[in-house]
């Protein structure tokens, strides 16, 4: 569209040519580093990863293309497009008269390069007890439901968890049994319990009371949700909120408030287990 | 070819005086009419080493900080953010690049040969041709976009746009794997199916109506001009040279609607939790509307959203669960942002509401039928 001759001089900071390939360079060796660093478990299921990959890929290939546009646009104009033989094609425009192209502005280059910012200035970490929702810190997430159904024959939960036994299930896999209606009570009660996680507390909690707390992943981070169990009667008020700890003990089935709750009697907590290789716990395998 | 970075790029209605002259119909726009070339603006070395200094320092202190006080929202935005752009990027990257090879070498005529005249099998094709580009929401806008400058017709960009994101095989294959073969399976595909079809069909009526009326409305006016369709194709080397520079500018110019929507869906998830969402309701009305809702706000990619479904069976009902396995590929916030970019906001208003309200009124109704 036509702009309007000014008379006010345009003090407009000329973009660099270089910093457009720049910033897809730094986008996809950002890509690259989240994958082959390990940071990525941070923000998305590791068995995604590849596709990570090919977005690094991508972006590199991407900023060669506008290398190479940077590089030959130094030299007589116009060249790129008649190399091309497509700038007959191309509607001028009031920025391109002749069509010759033209890299992005300013906020737009700034606006893409939020990621890499955020990237590089946010230490990268994994969501933890401060997202985790106030229904899940208050301890009540272990309710149990329909206590008054029967045992099944079998005691898996979850579709990966076909061959393990309670003692061995997740902080997810008990939130599950809890709230499947399939176990009773009495069934729930007395199994040994060995989980990871990380320290939750709300000011609402008993003293001495915890809840060990995780977050389950499908895809990335932005579907995940939080699970957690109460951990009751244990000297532990000077652990600190997001310290991982695993948790051993007897798996109870309490009345809390009006809801009988499953919560776990600790025998022995090791603060420091630290962050496991995958902070997520990942209960699907996508593919 | 417009430099996308341009804010012009929503074209004046077809037929004024401005648009004739963007199309090229009047000539080239007047250089006398262009801005002046920017003054230099250089900075003595000194300051550079300066700036370069203080933002060196910045970058510091900002870990420091978000380390310490602003651990907690700071770091679950930035955790959720990047989650979302690492998720998207490489669809919108794949977009992009299938953008660039569209605009080099597929000629108009091409199009106009693909895609039957006649409406049905026309949208037919825009159905199923998710099974030939297999992109997800965010790759399908930007090939929507260049296909639509080749001259796709509007019904059939619009029926693309909003079935290519599940017609595909990569879907297919997730949703298969989620669900095994079975009612959602086959909902999922029916109701996208339908949706896409009956959006397709009512942007080719608005567009015979405003034929008849001899006014193109504003919201089918397309965003790009035609272009020439006696250009040359180009030889193959420096075609794809080319095809990667339009890709670059194209993923500038998507890729900031991406993090826009990506900021948009991480704020609001820092603020509002999926258990606050999933807790609003259960009664056959509600739960379709608060499926809905976690759609749009969690913006998870149609790929995958499969087994995101799949943690909601036994909480909410088979109708609940697809309609967000089908609206949630049609609309969510950072595929509202990308259609903002690129559609005027009517049509935008349109492709939000009319999948809003076709996906929710099956739910219900598949709710209240009691078929699941």
């Amino acid at each position: 569209m036509p702009t309007a001759p000014s008379s006010e001089p345009d003090v407009t900071v000329p973009m660099p040519a270089w910093l457009p390939t720049a910033v897809l360079g730094s986008l996809g060796l950002y890509c690259g580093f989240t994958v082959l660093s390990g940071t990525l478990s941070n923000y998305t299921n590791p068995e995604f990863g590849w596709l990570v990959l090919v977005a690094a890929v991508l972006f590199l290939i991407l900023a060669v293309g506008s290398g190479w546009a940077y590089w030959t646009q130094r030299q007589p104009a116009a060249k790129l497009c008649a190399a091309g033989g497509v700038s007959a094609a191309l509607p001028p425009t009031a920025d391109a008269p002749e069509h010759h192209h033209h890299g992005p502005r300013w906020p737009t280059l700034a606006v893409v390069a939020v990621p890499l910012l955020l990237g590089l200035l946010v230490p990268p970490r994994p969501l933890g007890a401060s997202a985790i929702p106030q229904s899940i810190t208050s301890g009540t997430s272990g309710a149990v439901r329909g206590s008054l159904a029967g045992r099944t024959n079998s005691p898996s939960v979850g579709s990966s968890s076909e061959e393990l036994t309670p003692d061995k299930w997740t902080i997810w896999e008990w939130q599950r049994a809890a709230q499947s209606g399939r176990y009773t009570q009495a069934y729930l009660s007395g199994w040994p319990v060995n989980v990871i996680g990380f320290v939750a507390r709300s000011p609402n909690l008993p003293a001495h009371s915890f809840v060990v707390a995780r977050w389950v992943m499908i895809h990335c981070a932005a579907d995940a949700r939080g699970v957690g169990l109460l951990v009751q009667d244990f000297p532990a008020d000077d652990l600190a909120t997001d310290t991982w700890v695993a948790v051993h003990g007897l798996m109870e089935a309490n009345k809390v408030g009006d809801n009988l709750q499953l919560t776990i009697r600790a025998t022995a907590i090791d603060p420091h287990v630290g962050e496991p290789r995958n902070p997520y716990l990942l209960p699907f395998n996508p593919w | 070819m417009i430099a996308p970075s341009d804010p012009q790029l929503t074209v004046p209605p077809r037929g004024s005086p401005a648009a004739r002259s963007e199309a090229g119909q009047n000539g080239p726009v007047g250089a006398t009419a262009l801005p002046a070339p920017p003054q230099s603006t250089a900075l003595p070395l000194i300051y550079r080493v300066l700036l370069g200094f203080t933002i060196l320092l910045a970058v510091v202190e900002f870990r420091t900080l978000a380390q310490g006080p602003f651990a907690g929202p700071l770091g679950t935005f930035s955790v959720l953010f990047l989650s979302i752009f690492l998720e998207a990027a490489p669809f919108l990257l794949l977009g992009t690049l299938v953008s660039g090879v569209i605009d080099t070498f597929i000629q108009p005529e091409q199009i106009t040969r693909w895609v039957p005249r006649r409406l049905l099998p026309a949208l037919l094709v825009g159905v199923g041709a998710g099974f030939l580009f297999p992109v997800c929401e965010c790759g399908v806008v930007p090939v929507v976009r260049r296909l639509s400058a080749k001259g796709l017709p509007r019904a059939v960009g619009v029926t693309f746009l909003l079935a290519a994101p599940v017609m595909n095989p990569i879907v297919l294959f997730s949703t298969w794997t989620a669900f095994g073969f079975g009612p959602v399976l086959i909902g999922r595909y029916l109701i996208t199916a339908f949706v896409a079809l009956t959006t397709g069909l009512v942007f080719r009526l608005v567009e015979r109506r405003a034929a008849r009326t001899g006014l193109a409305p504003a919201t089918l006016v397309p965003v790009l001009p035609p272009l020439p369709s006696a250009a040359p194709r180009p030889a193959l080397g420096p075609g794809l040279a080319y095809a990667l520079l339009v890709a670059g500018s194209e993923f500038f110019e998507m890729g900031r609607y991406l993090v826009v929507g990506a900021s948009l869906a991480a704020g609001l998830q820092t603020v509002v939790s999926q258990e606050t969402l999933t807790a609003l309701g259960q009664g056959p009305l509600v739960s379709v509307l608060t499926m809905q809702g976690l759609a749009f706000v969690l913006s998870v990619c149609s790929t995958v959203d499969a087994f995101l479904a799949l943690a909601f069976v036994g909480t909410f009902s088979t109708g609940s669960i697809l309609t967000f396995l089908t609206f949630g590929p049609m609309v969510d916030i950072k595929s509202t942002i990308l259609f903002l970019g690129t559609f005027p906001r009517k049509t935008v208003a349109a492709l939000v509401l009319l999948p809003l309200v076709l996906t929710g009124a099956i739910g219900i109704l598949l709710n209240l039928s009691g078929l699941f």
